[in-house]
């Protein structure tokens, strides 16, 4: 498989659509963090609040990312997952990602990469070591896989915020939705 | 030139554009014929001869859309596009039209991702109603008799 080719696809899109400062996309982000913190007593709370968040912007991004990327569908799910690190973080994050197979039989995939936009810095206080800070990023990519019938699992397993050197995300495929249409005994 | 509609991903007509006087369905009567070619269209993929032959060796394929993409009949033609969410964008039009319309349906999915779901207050698969699609919509169909 050459990922070369999505690489350049990242680029090319990148490239074609209107940027903001990213500065402004981190404090925005920040905000909101902060005042789930205030709104919500317990930590993990505002973790499964984050990636709700996400979970609905995901819905609404894959549409977006199909309309301007001229992906179609993937043949298997590395290949979609090659297409979320180097196209998609692209596209919508500006920065791209390393694809390794973690697990052939679970299905689980793992994206590399040194920098995020979203904790630009941010340096978590040792009371919230428990904070997922970009859970929302994992809600989104949960939320777009499931527009299109893919159900995955999603989290980090490796984040700067907490002394990492590099971000890592695991990626697990579930199930793959089929659409079927009922016998007419069966109705 | 007749009309524009998008379905949405359960075959329910969400948005509908006419562009002709000689349009006269009703609302009604144009949900209902949405619904039946959303209906049509699955049932097509089905009874597809050619998917004998395939090997559905990988669970994916089942993700990608295969129904109908063109209808045509005498003096009118449909064109449809199916995005991989379920999506469905289909325009009728003239058969003496001689234009690739399925850049103009790719440029309408590029405005409804752009205008109505990035709206925070817009529910998805209701009913589209929105001042500055339409704009757009009338724009980009403004050249085209």
């Amino acid at each position: 498989m050459s990922k070369d080719k999505y690489q350049k696809q990242g680029d090319a899109i990148f490239a074609k659509l209107e940027k903001v400062n990213s500065e402004l996309f981190s404090f925005t982000y920040g905000a909101l963090v902060s005042q789930l913190l205030k709104d919500l007593e317990l930590v993990d709370e505002v973790n499964e609040q984050l990636e709700k968040m996400g979970f609905n912007i995901g819905t609404r991004l894959i549409e977006e990312f199909l309309a301007k990327s001229d992906i179609s569908f993937c043949e298997d799910f590395e290949e979609t997952v090659n297409v979320i690190a180097k196209v998609a973080f692209k596209m919508f994050l500006g920065i791209s990602g390393t694809v390794t197979c973690v697990n052939k039989e679970s299905n689980i995939f793992s994206i590399i990469f040194d920098n995020n936009p979203l904790s630009d810095f941010v340096e978590l206080p040792k009371s919230l070591s428990s904070l997922n800070y970009c859970s929302l990023l994992c809600g989104v990519i949960k939320g777009a896989l499931e527009q299109i019938r893919i159900k995955v699992n999603c989290y980090f397993v490796k984040d700067m915020l907490k002394g990492d050197d590099y971000y890592e995300l695991y990626i697990q495929l579930n199930e793959v939705m089929k659409e079927e249409i009922l016998n007419d005994e069966e109705s | 030139m007749y009309s524009l509609y998008v379905n949405n991903q359960h075959g329910t007509l969400v948005y509908q554009k006419h562009f002709s006087e000689e349009i006269k369905l009703n609302s009604n009567e144009e949900i209902r014929l949405a619904s039946m070619l959303h209906g049509i269209s699955t049932i097509s993929e089905k009874i597809n001869v050619y998917s004998l032959y395939e090997k559905k060796t990988n669970i994916f394929q089942s993700l990608e859309k295969k129904g109908i993409e063109t209808i045509e009949g005498d003096g009118f033609k449909i064109q449809c596009y199916d995005t991989l969410t379920g999506i469905k964008i289909f325009i009728v039009h003239k058969d003496d039209l001689n234009i690739e319309m399925n850049t103009y349906l790719k440029r309408v999915y590029e405005l409804y991702s752009d205008i109505i779901l990035k709206n925070p207050f817009y529910d998805i698969d209701m009913p589209i109603r929105s001042a500055v699609f339409n704009e757009q919509i009338e724009k980009l169909f403004s050249n085209i008799s």
